[in-house]
């Protein structure tokens, strides 16, 4: 029973694979994209992974969103003829999903229920953070500049095309 | 999970990306890449529970890490290919 179990954990991401890549229309390519991080995710909180598997779903759903949104000019026309779902409200949305994410990491040390039950991080003295900086800053220094590089690839090839004369 | 189970579909998920990336002509080839980058970070996961290394899964979320922009990335340079850049 566990090992049919696991063969469809497995099955799940390589159908939702193939309907992502063969699938002619965006949305639907989109949502197999969503469905099939949401499995590996899945499979990431089999193995013991529960960190991964938080991480893989808010990306995996925020690359299915990026994958739905640039293709708005194309459907840009069918939302003038009435579908309920256009791109507007879906970027205000994601908007407001990033800022609400970005304030909780700020805030996570001031949440009332955290510091009551006492698992809230303490804040490091000066010296611990500054020490703590410098040591990560040595021991991932080769990870960060190969991030660097890459990243610095990804916004040489988003730079805005130059208009023709 | 077993390992050779989840090997091998990292195996055929990252077969079925690459596919997607030399066939030129299919519509979605960003997916291609965001389907390669999820099977390898499916086997750096799966490494990290067989052989009990959190370095797997720190590796797995420096590559998810890099999953959007690479996704975005893909997507401008085809495009650039497709427009004879």
């Amino acid at each position: 029973m566990q090992t049919v179990r696991y063969v469809a954990l497995a099955v799940v991401p390589l159908l939702s694979a193939w309907i992502a890549l063969r699938s002619r229309r965006t949305q639907r390519a989109a949502l197999a994209l969503a469905a099939n991080s949401l499995s590996l995710a899945l499979i990431a909180l089999v193995l013991d992974a529960p960190f991964v598997a938080a991480v893989w779903a808010i990306m995996g759903l925020a690359t299915a969103l990026t994958c739905y949104v640039s293709s708005a000019p194309r459907n840009a026309g069918r939302a003038a003829k009435g579908s309920p779902l256009t791109v507007r409200p879906l970027m205000a949305l994601l908007g407001l999903a990033l800022a609400i994410c970005l304030a909780g990491i700020l805030r996570v040390n001031e949440a009332p229920g955290l510091l009551a039950l006492g698992s809230g991080s303490p804040a490091p003295a000066g010296e611990e953070t500054a020490a703590l900086v410098a040591m990560l800053s040595v021991k991932y220094a080769p990870t960060l500049i190969g991030i660097g590089l890459i990243l610095l690839v990804a916004v040489l090839g988003l730079r805005p095309e130059r208009s023709e004369p | 999970m077993p390992f050779w189970l989840g090997a091998v579909t990292s195996g055929l998920l990252f077969a079925i990306g690459l596919m997607d990336c030399w066939r030129r002509s299919a519509p979605s080839r960003a997916v291609g890449v965001t389907l390669m980058l999820q099977a390898s970070a499916l086997l750096f996961v799966l490494a990290a529970n067989q052989f009990s290394a959190l370095e797997g899964q720190a590796v797995a979320l420096l590559l998810l890490g890099l999953m959007p922009s690479l996704h975005v990335l893909g997507l401008r340079l085809w495009s650039r290919v497709d427009s004879g850049d």
